[in-house]
């Protein structure tokens, strides 16, 4: 049984960074025949409007670093207490070493302090914020670092109008502390690995390398969607199912699990996996409407390992609630579903991120060549 | 749900603007796209709990073969 209660855990704060760029729907109008009605309806059904689009030059641990040191310096925390660092997001920057790695080098923090990666989408905040709870319960591990988010849209073709709207990137940091007087937090997780290529990026990874073929390929479907075979691929129809049938059914279980009503709870962070998906979710829970919204979606999209996070930064910016259900679903097929307790949480909202540090592929190229050849780099 | 309240419902699912008759021919509507029967999908599930896949659409020719689909649940 993938059910937990664990105790002694709080989260003191968190926040989300969005990078500058974004593309308004309303601005995309060809795509709509140039038909003001289509768009219109298409925005009513599905909830499109704002995406934030990370660079060329932006890495989803470069988000997530910034996401820290503003929380940091937001809360004026200490970065030395921090005992673990926990990374989840999808895309990582290199094959190797783990992002959690490069984050605790760029972050500064001390050695004396654990380090790891947890390679998950959508679902991914409920299995990390599971994760750093179980290994906080005895009280040697005082305190952590859950750096979380992905660069959902990357390499989606803007004509791609199956996938486009739909992503968005953002990045976030929580910090969560051991405390003994913690109210309890319930989780409910599972998986069905045998929907694994319902949502799929088949290649780039060991068993289907991309080959200078593969790179520059584009392939047509049947509705005229240009893909790349850099990005993932969705069966939509499949993914609908799976998300209006699992998301109701878990928070349920959980609600059971913590012997809670829905009156009990404030609020229900839902995945934004789309406007429609949301909706149906909320309705078929029964979820009054001032408990939960797909309003994030049409701000921010959705952002894959982030997406709850931001409904967190999002919805809850300047609000006093104590009871919270999150609830995320998704690429695995995995998902997860916990009760928190929101109360004092530093909700740090959305920021925008800036990306400083511009560095080409050329100049990376370049210094990695250097690197191979044994020479020193400035 | 009675069939009249079906056919308003309809409209708001699809997000036509002129209203729905039983009669009327699928393949004449401007809406009648994915969007519209992921939205009849949601519909079905929430308010009459049938699981339609889009399999179930491709032999639909009227109004009124969706309201079959809905069995006894549209009177």
């Amino acid at each position: 049984m993938a059910k937990s209660i664990l105790n002694n855990v709080k989260i003191l704060g968190l926040k989300t960074v969005v990078p500058e760029r974004y593309i308004d729907i309303d601005d995309e109008i060809e795509f709509f025949d140039n038909n003001p009605k289509k768009l219109l309806r298409a925005k009513k059904m599905i909830g499109y409007g704002r995406r934030y689009l990370a660079d060329e030059y932006t890495t989803v641990t470069d988000m997530a670093v910034d996401a820290a040191e503003k929380l940091f310096s937001e809360m004026h925390y200490d970065r030395d207490k921090i005992d673990l660092l926990i990374f989840v997001n999808q895309k990582p920057d290199y094959m190797m070493p783990a992002d959690a790695c490069l984050a605790h080098g760029r972050l500064n923090l001390k050695k004396d302090c654990a380090a790891i990666d947890i390679m998950l989408g959508c679902s991914g905040y409920i299995y990390a914020l599971w994760t750093a709870m179980s290994l906080m319960q005895t009280d040697t591990i005082k305190s952590c670092l859950l750096l979380a988010g992905d660069i959902a849209s990357y390499k989606v073709l803007k004509e791609n109008r199956k996938a486009a709207q739909i992503f968005s990137d953002a990045a976030s940091a929580t910090i969560l502390e051991y405390q003994k007087a913690a109210e309890a937090s319930y989780f409910v997780l599972g998986t069905d690995g045998k929907g694994w290529d319902k949502i799929v990026n088949p290649f780039g990874g060991i068993k289907l390398p991309l080959s200078e073929v593969e790179l520059n390929s584009v392939v047509m479907d049947s509705a005229q969607n240009p893909w790349n075979y850099r990005h993932g691929i969705m069966q939509g129809e499949d993914v609908f199912n799976f998300s209006t049938e699992v998301a109701p059914r878990i928070m349920n279980e959980l609600l059971n699990y913590a012997q809670i009503k829905i009156e009990d709870v404030d609020y229900f962070a839902i995945h934004q996996a789309n406007k429609q998906i949301v909706d149906t979710i909320i309705e078929k829970t029964r979820i009054p409407s001032d408990k939960a919204s797909s309003e994030t979606f049409s701000k921010y999209a959705n952002n894959s390992t982030n997406s709850v996070i931001t409904v967190l930064c999002d919805q809850l910016y300047g609000k006093d609630v104590q009871k919270v259900v999150i609830c995320a679903f998704g690429v695995g097929l995995s998902w997860g579903c916990c009760l928190i307790d929101f109360k004092d949480v530093y909700n740090g909202g959305i920021s925008t991120f800036f990306q400083k540090n511009k560095i080409s592929r050329e100049e990376q190229v370049n210094y990695w060549n250097n690197f191979y050849k044994g020479e020193k780099n400035e | 749900m009675n069939k009249k309240d079906f056919l308003v419902d309809l409209e708001d699912i699809l997000q036509r603007e002129e209203p729905c008759n039983a009669s009327d021919v699928l393949d004449d509507y401007e809406e009648w796209d994915s969007l519209s029967k992921m939205a009849l999908m949601a519909f079905f599930d929430k308010s009459f709990g049938i699981k339609l896949s889009l399999k179930d659409f491709k032999d639909l020719k009227t109004v009124e073969d969706i309201i079959k689909l809905a069995g006894e649940k549209i009177q």
